[in-house]
């Protein structure tokens, strides 16, 4: 996209976001009132709901435990879901330059991609034992086939006017590559993304929750058996915050881009 | 004759993936007796033996799993699919059910388990309800797709011929609907086990969620394996179940695949 390009957007896109951040804020406090309403009006006893006045305090007056655990969380996510990427590019690219590798490789591929997160996780912790690899581990298996099986459809999905032009013009097999298919698999990377991004936060609460070592997962379980009721649901809240917003960024990517290639 | 068709295409379909899964295994069996294994990795023949040793271990545990997973599958499949033909139906229900469906859809489980726990309790129940959560997304993306899948054209025709509303329902909606539906129920099955698997892994003393907890804080890797094998076998029997039923009852349009796969 050129420069002009961007200058015409660029208002627009800002007025866009405020808009939708300004309606997300919306939201959130109605749902704040709604659920102050609901305590109140009902007198429902804080051990079932507490109120968000005393859920607030507890976030802050846990700052420190929430905002270590959600890094410890994070980071495993984040990790995982780089060396998954990595991978997933690194074999789809192989796979769709080489026939036979994919052939003989597909079947093993799409038998380990059913196995469910609750199968990886224990057999996880026997092999790495109840660190952060663990959970980098799990969140790396889960969130590597949403990324391989949409980059595979994008690869293999590159216009065929497209790619005979190329052939005819004589191109490498890698321009071919470059020119053709790599752009025309980005948009699938993004949907990629949005599957991959939401398994992998919750494959990283998962395997916290199996090993109980550090980690978001981790507090809210804890918190949860000591009854802790304020801190339980400051957790909580966090983590539904956390899995919202990657949600909502990793789809606004992907709509952008495969708006882009429309 | 087509009885025989058939079986010969399941064996060409299916000699490969069998052949690789027999050698795995006796590689496995051998790698183990040479004492190339680490000791946390059980030869398949232990992992059998501790299942012919102790049958009632897998007989009472796989009974809860699935039970659970069943029912929390068929509440999650009649609500899923009444809610998302009332938002085919009705316009202005479409945007609140749907997000509604993304949002408890991209919520980590493991949040909501805590929360449920106090609310409606620790025992089958919290299972049943998680098993809920989990699959309920694919079955609601399955019908809404599905109920909109009727081709424009024909409904017209339909109209012109003065059909009834039953008739077109009878002629229209629901063939369209139905692959894409089942699309829906087959993905929707294995989230059901991961959910009543990972609610057990939260506190219960049956299933497999629990013995598999169980044998990994007692270092018992066969079991823990056996375990993980029960996960993959009950989560691809759910599968396999909803496939074969769709196999002998959709014979127009097989092999659907959802745009929006969760």
């Amino acid at each position: 996209m050129s420069a002009e390009d961007l200058s015409i957007d660029r208002p627009r896109a800002g007025r866009l976001l405020a808009r939708r951040l300004a309606l997300i804020a919306l939201t959130v406090g109605i749902l704040v009132l709604a659920w102050q309403l609901v305590v109140t009006g009902l007198r429902i006893p804080p051990y079932l709901i507490p109120a968000p006045g005393p859920v607030a305090q507890a976030f802050v007056a846990n700052l420190g435990v929430i905002g270590t655990q959600t890094a410890f969380t994070l980071t495993a996510a984040a990790l995982g879901l780089t060396v998954s990427t990595a991978l997933a590019t690194g074999i789809a690219l192989a796979f769709s330059m080489n026939r036979n590798l994919a052939q003989a490789s597909l079947p093993v591929v799409i038998a380990f991609r059913s196995t469910p997160v609750a199968a990886v996780a224990p057999l996880a912790m026997l092999f790495l034992g109840r660190g952060i690899s663990t959970s980098m581990a799990v969140v790396t298996i889960v969130s590597f086939f949403p990324l391989l099986v949409n980059l595979m459809r994008g690869l293999a999905g590159a216009d065929r006017n497209a790619a005979e032009l190329m052939h005819v013009y004589g191109a490498s097999r890698w321009q071919q590559m470059r020119y053709v298919r790599i752009p025309y698999a980005l948009p699938f990377l993004f949907t990629g993304m949005r599957i991959a991004a939401s398994s992998a936060i919750l494959g990283a609460m998962l395997s916290e929750w199996i090993t109980g070592s550090k980690g978001l997962g981790n507090l809210i379980l804890d918190s949860g058996e000591m009854r802790e009721t304020e801190l339980l649901w400051a957790a909580v809240v966090t983590s539904i915050t956390i899995a919202l917003s990657v949600f909502w960024i990793t789809s606004a990517g992907e709509k952008r881009f495969v708006h882009w290639r429309a | 004759m087509a009885a025989a068709g058939t079986l010969q295409r399941t064996w060409a379909a299916s000699w490969r993936p069998l052949t690789t899964l027999v050698v795995l295994i006796a590689a496995a069996e051998i790698a183990q007796r040479a004492g190339l294994l680490p000791v946390f990795v059980p030869s398949p023949g232990q992992v059998l033996a501790e299942a012919i040793q102790d049958p009632r271990l897998i007989t009472e545990n796989v009974g809860q799993t699935a039970w659970r997973a069943a029912a929390g599958y068929g509440i999650a499949a009649s609500i899923a699919i009444v809610a998302a033909s009332a938002a085919v139906l009705v316009r202005p229900l479409y945007g609140p059910v749907y997000n509604l469906g993304v949002t408890l859809h991209s919520i980590p489980i493991i949040a909501l388990a805590p929360l449920l726990a106090t609310w409606i309790g620790n025992g089958s129940q919290l299972q049943i309800a998680i098993a809920a959560l989990t699959s309920q997304f694919a079955m609601l993306v399955g019908t809404i797709q599905g109920l909109r899948a009727a081709d424009e054209r024909q409904r017209e025709l339909l109209h012109v011929l003065s059909a009834t509303r039953l008739q077109m329902l009878r002629y229209l909606l629901v063939p369209s609907a139905l692959p894409y539906l089942f699309a829906g129920l087959k993905i929707a099955a294995p989230s059901a086990v991961l959910g009543a698997i990972t609610a057990e892994w939260a506190g219960a003393d049956r299933g497999v969620g629990a013995m598999m907890l169980y044998a990994l804080f007692a270092y018992d890797p066969p079991k823990v394996w056996l375990s993980v094998v029960l996960t993959c076998l009950l989560a691809a029997s759910g599968y396999g179940l909803f496939a074969a039923i769709e196999r002998v009852a959709i014979f127009w349009e097989p092999g659907a695949t959802l745009a929006d796969q969760p």
